[in-house]
């Protein structure tokens, strides 16, 4: 007989089950999906019909998780390829859009074309249900009144945390179409006790309540969800959002190509968030190889989904980095690994400057370690046959105290770039873009026409 | 005795989980019902195949059930 698990509302996991199983059944569990999954792609999307037909893999083959590796990686690029081949919604899907509720996008603001993703009933369900593991784990319980700071447009964002909310019983709040402070005043006049935002807009909420009179860390809200940017994890940004909000911050990560989240920060806080392995399987590999690298190694996530029936997943190449460690760093007493650091970049994120590389991931850290900063701006620029880096900042500080943080901050960049000189400049109160949803920082004019990367 | 997808015997409440699934999976193949029932019941299937499937009971698409 399985064990007696403690159900309910006492329960620390969402999914007892699962969340604690040990290492070995969750590998037998994975593969018992895996081996579904891999048969209803090759039944019904024509995408892995074709891609498994010339890799010579067939479902039948996974004997084994080790197996995984015989299915040939997909692409961001293949995904775009078969949507033009066959507009609108390309090769993946498993079933019409007639069987789909939903339908979301992937922003294009970049100029690429959208990526679209249809979601099933049960698929829309399951995408709370991802949601449903991180807020329990981060201490979200009926009681709560959560407030969703967040746009609510055709980007996924917080959708599902929206739905798992109400799938908790927690009372939601939907923040859309609002200003910051009308956002700032709903949040305290509603007693909310969560709040989710993009670590950026966390931030920005913070500064307007200030600005305001209103005393954030004196309200109810004690939980503050991240998602949509690395920042959730950076330890200086996140440190300044539980200052400023007097509550607790968790990260998570989620990706428009699963329709939600695939890890969570417990409220251990182990400096990194849980993968939900029960229903998905995360491999690290070599960007440039493709081979896997073991725990402790940075390299990309390659991300094998259950969860949509409409659009099968399998071993996706993200490009974003991560280093896995093993669930025992964690004391929470799950079984599932962690992402330590959360996701720690882009695989096309570093920017070369004088031979020096450059993460914005890295600059944020050591910018957020300076209070009074309210916004950035990172920018490369060519200068004649010389690349420039210059940080554009606007801070709260009178021009003395100006000065000496200017200086602080050069020093300490150069510190952490081999020598590399950034100029430091001060922006204007309010000049520089502000940001909702996914932060863009950082722009490199070096190549043609003005780029946002 | 039933079990789950790694072949553990069902607990009584595990067991009363899945037939509860089944049951609705079966209401929602019938077609005889109105609208109102069959939309509700297509969307409790859908909750309820999570439930399912995070207890690892059962495993399946639903896609030609309009779930």
């Amino acid at each position: 007989m399985s064990a007696t698990f403690q159900y309910g509302a006492r329960s620390p996991y969402w999914n007892p089950k699962t969340e604690t199983m040990p290492r070995e059944r969750l590998g037998e569990l994975q593969l018992a999906k895996l081996r579904r999954v891999a048969r209803w792609a090759a039944e019904r999307s024509p995408h892995y019909r074709r891609r498994f037909a010339e890799a010579g893999f067939t479902p039948a083959d996974l004997a084994s998780l080790d197996d995984l590796r015989a299915i040939p990686f997909l692409t961001r690029q293949e995904w775009m390829d078969g949507q033009r081949a066959s507009p609108p919604y390309g090769t993946l899907p498993a079933g019409g859009a007639d069987r789909a509720v939903r339908l979301h996008t992937t922003s294009g603001t970049t100029g690429r074309m959208p990526l679209r993703a249809l979601d099933s009933r049960k698929d829309w369900a399951w995408a709370a249900e991802m949601w449903c593991y991180g807020m329990w784990a981060m201490g979200v319980r009926p009681a709560d009144i959560a407030y969703v700071a967040f746009g609510y447009g055709s980007f996924i964002g917080f959708w599902g945390l929206h739905y798992a909310m109400e799938k908790i019983g927690v009372l939601t709040v939907p923040g859309g179409a609002q200003t910051t402070e009308s956002r700032v005043r709903q949040i305290v006049d509603f007693g909310a006790t969560v709040v989710a935002s993009t670590p950026t807009y966390a931030l920005r909420l913070a500064q307007e309540a200030e600005r305001c009179g209103i005393d954030l860390p004196g309200s109810a809200v004690r939980t503050v969800v991240l998602s949509g940017e690395p920042a959730g994890s950076i330890p200086e940004t996140k440190a300044l959002i539980e200052r400023l909000w007097g509550a607790r911050a968790y990260d998570t990560a989620g990706m428009t190509e699963i329709s939600t989240i695939f890890m969570f920060e417990c409220d251990h806080q182990p400096g990194g968030a849980h993968i939900i392995e029960d229903h998905v399987i995360e491999e690290v590999v070599d960007p440039a190889t493709g081979e896997q690298v073991g725990y402790g190694q940075l390299g990309e996530r390659v991300v094998t989904s259950f969860g949509r029936s409409m659009i099968p997943l399998l071993r996706y190449r993200t490009s974003d980095l991560v280093r896995k460690v093993p669930a025992s760093e964690c004391g929470c007493g799950r079984t599932f690994d962690i992402y330590a650091g959360g996701v720690l970049g882009r695989v096309d994120d570093m920017k070369l400057v004088r031979g020096t590389n450059v993460y914005a991931r890295a600059i944020e850290g050591i910018v957020r370690g300076h209070e009074q900063v309210e916004e950035f701006q990172i920018r490369i620029s060519r200068e004649g046959i010389r690349d420039e880096i210059t940080l554009r900042v606007e801070a709260a500080v009178s021009d003395a105290g100006w000065d000496e943080m200017a200086e602080g901050l050069g020093k300490e960049l150069a510190a952490a770039h081999e020598g590399l000189r950034f100029r430091v400049e001060r922006a204007e109160a309010g000049t520089l873009p502000r940001f909702e949803l996914k932060a863009k920082r950082l722009v490199d004019t070096r190549t043609g026409p003005l780029s946002e990367v | 005795m039933p079990v789950d997808l790694l072949g553990t015997e069902l607990t009584d409440a595990e067991a009363a989980v899945l037939d509860g699934y089944l049951r609705l999976r079966d209401l929602v193949r019938r077609t005889d019902l109105p609208p109102c029932a069959e939309a509700n019941l297509r969307a409790a299937l859908a909750c309820v195949a999570n439930a399912v499937n995070d207890l690892a009971l059962d495993f399946e698409h639903l896609l030609d059930d309009g779930v």
